[in-house]
């Protein structure tokens, strides 16, 4: 996107006052996929032409005088568990090939069209959103931005690369245990997981129904607010989504007033390298964080997570875990297998302790309006690594990059996820997590960080 | 007593405490990793589940790390009658 603003929000300007079309915003973003994608592997479907003529369309309706809406003519991204009408849905699987089309459009991708936004493609992810690397056994890794030879991290690893890299503005994932947090963090961007129930997930393709978050990622607080305010309202097809109306972000980022905010300690912090604690010092010292507390039982909270996610995810595949469990990611395969022989007494003791967790949490944000943590405990690892050095050992790389995400979503806080970017360092992600649906002050201090230069989203080069 | 479990989680590369009553396939007591396979193989016949030889090992490996998780889940002391919360709004 050369020659044209690279925001989303400067896009949707320059579109709706003609000072360039739609139909050249996207070609722009192709162009910039064309160039960086083969290298990098963000995207597993190109919407080429499809995708100008919804651009042609936009610029139509600016003609006749139509409102194009608040994103008009932004090209976006897709994790490609989004359905998107007359396209299979694979979710990063070899076995939902054999899925017919969605009829449909997923209610996000909906909501992103109505507003103006163009899709212009599917994007890579962990198989079936089981991971935090994005190195899928039957599309390939994708590649992070900032240095090729390491991972993006997952499971929306495309859908935050390909912001990272310049391709589009925002792209949407998926945040089950920390899908969109993790890659935002290894990536350099920013990223939103809203409260549990905020957003509906109609027709997307679930992986755990109790967990299972929507989001967005952007170079900026101002794109991702303003997609997120696109984003938000009630869904009747979604059980779980709250019938609260649309509480818009984008006129508080500019807004004064005390943030109490306060850095989690213990479990979150131990295992973390020295990345991830510069990062939170800063972010602290920016937000006037003085004080540290600890959330009782997040390492319990964790394992609740960990085995909830293997039993619901099971239970969702059991029927080509007994037919085809070979066409399975083999990084998923046994783990889900597992999933299936764990007994039901464990899942119902997980969602006890998530109760009692939430409470946890609320008796601190009777104090706090915000708590800060990494978003990873350390720096991109290597494709093909298998274990990291995580608190001084050691450990495999899939199963713990989500430790300081996990605990969080389990109990469905809003969280963005602000990168910081250290001199000659690889980024690194603070969660700035707010009480149940006050995505404002997550987002009020995002924005505070941005403006203070803490929390910057750049431009990988190529 | 946090803390070890916090090492534990964090080290889950390396052998985890087989559960009670079960062998470890990673170590030594009891009847090694055999007896565990064959235990995998046995619950796994409960659900009519056929599990592929070649992935056994691996699936013993998965279970035995989250049955090392569930035991966690089961070291807070619940107040009695809490909920579960299936349907979860914050």
């Amino acid at each position: 996107m050369s020659s044209l603003p690279a925001g989303a929000s400067e896009i949707a300007a320059g579109v709706r006052a003609g000072r360039f079309s739609a139909e050249q915003a996207v070609a722009a973003a192709q162009a910039a996929i064309a160039a960086r994608d083969p290298a990098l592997n963000c995207f597993t479907i190109l919407y080429g032409e499809a995708a100008l003529n919804e651009a042609r369309a936009v610029d139509a309706r600016i003609k006749a005088g139509d409102p194009p809406g608040p994103l008009a003519g932004v090209p976006f991204g897709v994790k490609e568990l989004y359905d998107i009408a007359g396209r299979v849905t694979l979710a990063g699987s070899k076995i939902n090939r054999d899925n017919p089309p969605a009829q449909a459009d997923a209610t996000l991708v909906a909501r992103m069209r109505r507003a103006g936004a163009v899709p212009v493609g599917a994007q890579n992810m962990d198989e079936y959103a089981y991971g935090f690397s994005t190195e899928n056994a039957h599309y390939g890794a994708t590649r992070n931005p900032h240095d090729p030879a390491r991972i993006a991290g997952g499971s929306s690893g495309g859908s935050a690369a390909s912001v990272a890299a310049g391709m589009v503005p925002v792209s949407l994932g998926s945040d089950t245990n920390g899908s969109i947090r993790v890659p935002a963090s290894l990536c350099g961007v920013f990223g939103l997981k809203p409260t549990f129930g905020r957003l509906p997930r109609t027709g997307t393709y679930p992986f755990i129904s109790d967990l299972d978050h929507l989001g967005a990622f952007a170079r900026s607080v101002a794109d991702l607010a303003l997609v997120y305010d696109v984003l938000q309202g009630p869904d009747s097809a979604d059980p779980v989504c709250s019938g609260r109306p649309i509480e818009p972000v984008t006129p508080a980022l500019e807004g004064g007033g005390t943030i109490r905010a306060a850095v989690l300690e213990d479990w979150f912090q131990e295992g973390a390298g020295p990345e991830a604690l510069s990062a939170l010092a800063e972010a602290a010292k920016a937000l006037g964080a003085a004080s540290t507390v600890s959330l009782p039982g997040a390492a319990n909270a964790r394992a609740a997570a960990f085995c909830l996610t293997a039993a619901e995810g099971a239970a969702l595949h059991l029927a080509d875990l007994r037919a085809r469990p070979g066409d399975f990611d083999p990084a998923n395969r046994d783990r889900l297998l597992a999933g299936a022989l764990l007994p039901a007494a464990v899942v119902i003791e997980a969602q006890r302790l998530r109760r009692w967790f939430q409470q946890r949490a609320a008796e601190l944000f009777a104090r706090y309006d915000l708590l800060l943590a990494p978003a990873a405990p350390c720096v991109a690892p290597f494709i093909g690594q298998p274990t990291a050095l995580i608190g001084g050992r050691e450990v495999l790389v899939r199963p713990n990059l989500g430790l300081y995400t996990q605990p969080i979503s389990f109990i469905g806080l809003p969280v963005v996820a602000a990168p910081v970017h250290l001199p000659g360092r690889l980024p690194v992600a603070v969660q700035l997590i707010a009480a149940p649906w006050r995505e404002d002050i997550a987002f009020r201090a995002a924005a505070a960080l941005e403006r203070a230069g803490v929390a910057i989203a750049k431009v990988a080069a190529s | 007593m946090r803390a070890m479990q916090i090492m534990q989680l964090a080290a889950m590369n390396d052998p985890v405490p087989a559960p009670p009553g079960a062998s470890s396939p990673t170590g030594d007591s009891g009847g090694g990793p055999r007896l565990f396979i064959e235990r995998v193989e046995a619950l796994a016949a409960v659900i009519d589940l056929d599990i592929p030889p070649q992935y056994l090992a691996g699936v013993a490996e998965n279970l035995e790390r989250l049955l090392a998780q569930a035991k966690l889940i089961g070291d807070v002391e619940l107040p009695p009658g809490s909920d579960a919360a299936p349907v979860f709004r914050p």
